[in-house]
């Protein structure tokens, strides 16, 4: 071997343990995130939310919106950021924005452009219904109008009928301003419900919670970890040959 | 309590690929000729709230579904996650069979083959076993397993909720 190729070789043996040894943290770090996020399902991490206000901070993530919300008999039902609460309680996800609630002594009624939900005194979902183009919903003398598309129709049986009529009721559902309390109760639970932990694990597997440096990180680390791969089986390819050629003597 | 929550929360999330292939009110028309009766609602009260998790395989997500009824017949819309979305079928009983399923929304990104009739085929005429089991086998689809699971589990649930009101 000659003078030159004997020095090579070093060099890379000696890269070989300093890489290693320097990016051992990282690939911990990415093999425990690429765990994690090979059991999303089963850990919940899409379904469980980050409380902590320092990582919240990280991110940048305040609720500065106010919710929309409509008064109830005694209750309050709002939606901010895509989640609809009753009072301070969240009871689902919703997408669409919240055009009107009104309230029986039975059920409670929220109405989105595309759905109306009909609910529970305590929130629970009692039957999702698809109604296209609803613009407003109303209560008078225990029947419920919605006006969908300039017609006005009413439900006399729960929302499982409707009928047309000409004559609109005397005042349709309209948004009230929640007590600055309870707004700002809802403004941290909805802070507290926007960052899951799918996303945080995905972002420290690529790099980038730590920023634009933190995804060159991870790009120089993945090269690294190519080169220890190729210098690792060419230093056993090495001592193989070595050993066979030992034998063969 | 966050698979509920997360169940729950799929009513109303859609995303980009979507696809409704026939409204509910159509399918339900269709079945009765243009000429739908008032529809009626079954409460998932609590003695039938384990048999209904028993063929979901999970708590359900509502606590009344609505029906259509006319002489022997009766048509039910239900909805039922595949992976991760929805999927609102519409099946038709006839004399305690099922006489058609059909896809009329399907919002996941995968296993949409079960759409096609060559699938929904399957499942007509066919009963309910007094275990709750279909009469008959379901072939399923590669790469649609999810999806397939989810139109078995409708098709159940439907002949379970026609057992309930011709009781």
């Amino acid at each position: 071997m000659s003078h030159f190729s004997r020095a090579f070789s070093k060099l890379l043996y000696k890269g070989h343990r300093h890489i290693g040894f320097a990016i051992s943290l990282v690939l911990i770090l990415l093999s425990l995130t690429g765990i994690a996020l090979n059991h999303t399902s089963e850990l919940q991490l899409d379904q469980r939310y980050i409380k902590s206000p320092f990582i919240l901070d990280w991110y940048g993530i305040a609720s500065s919106k106010n919710p929309k919300s409509y008064a109830i008999q005694t209750h309050w039902l709002s939606q901010l950021e895509g989640t609809l609460y009753l009072n301070n309680k969240a009871i689902l996800k919703a997408k669409e924005p919240l055009i009107g609630a009104i309230s029986m002594t039975d059920f409670i009624v929220a109405a989105f452009p595309n759905t109306l939900l009909l609910l529970t005194p305590e929130g629970e979902l009692i039957e999702s219904i698809s109604k296209a183009n609803i613009e407003k919903i109303a209560l008078q003398k225990n029947l419920i109008f919605i006006q969908n598309q300039q017609q006005i129709y009413f439900s006399s049986d729960q929302l499982l009928s409707w009928q047309k009529t000409e004559q609109p009721p005397d005042a349709w559902a309209l948004p009230s301003l929640l007590p600055s309390a309870m707004t700002e109760e809802l403004k941290q639970k909805s802070r507290e419900r926007i960052l899951d932990y799918e996303r945080l694990t995905l972002d420290i597997h690529s790099g980038r919670f730590f920023g634009a440096w933190g995804v060159y990180l991870m790009d120089v680390s993945a090269i690294l970890l190519i080169f220890l791969a190729i210098t690792g089986v060419w230093f056993w390819l090495r001592h193989s040959i070595k050993r066979i050629n030992k034998k063969n003597r | 309590m966050y698979k509920f929550y997360f169940l729950i929360s799929l009513c109303f999330s859609n995303p980009i690929w979507a696809t409704q292939y026939q409204s509910p009110n159509d399918f339900v028309n269709d079945a009765f000729s243009g000429k739908p009766p008032t529809p009626q609602s079954l409460w998932v009260t609590p003695a039938l709230k384990e048999t209904v998790a028993n063929i979901l395989q999970h708590k359900p997500g509502f606590m009344r579904t609505r029906y259509w009824q006319a002489d022997n017949k009766t048509v039910w819309i239900l909805k039922e996650i595949g992976k991760t979305q929805l999927i609102t079928v519409g099946i038709i009983i006839q004399d305690n069979k099922i006489q058609n399923i059909k896809v009329l929304d399907f919002k996941e990104s995968r296993g949409w083959e079960v759409k096609h009739s060559f699938f929904t085929d399957q499942f007509k005429s066919i009963t309910m076993n007094p275990d709750l089991s279909l009469s008959q086998r379901i072939d399923g689809i590669s790469g649609a397993t999810l999806s397939v699971h989810a139109l078995t589990k409708t098709a159940k649930l439907a002949l379970f909720f026609n057992q309930q009101i011709n009781q």
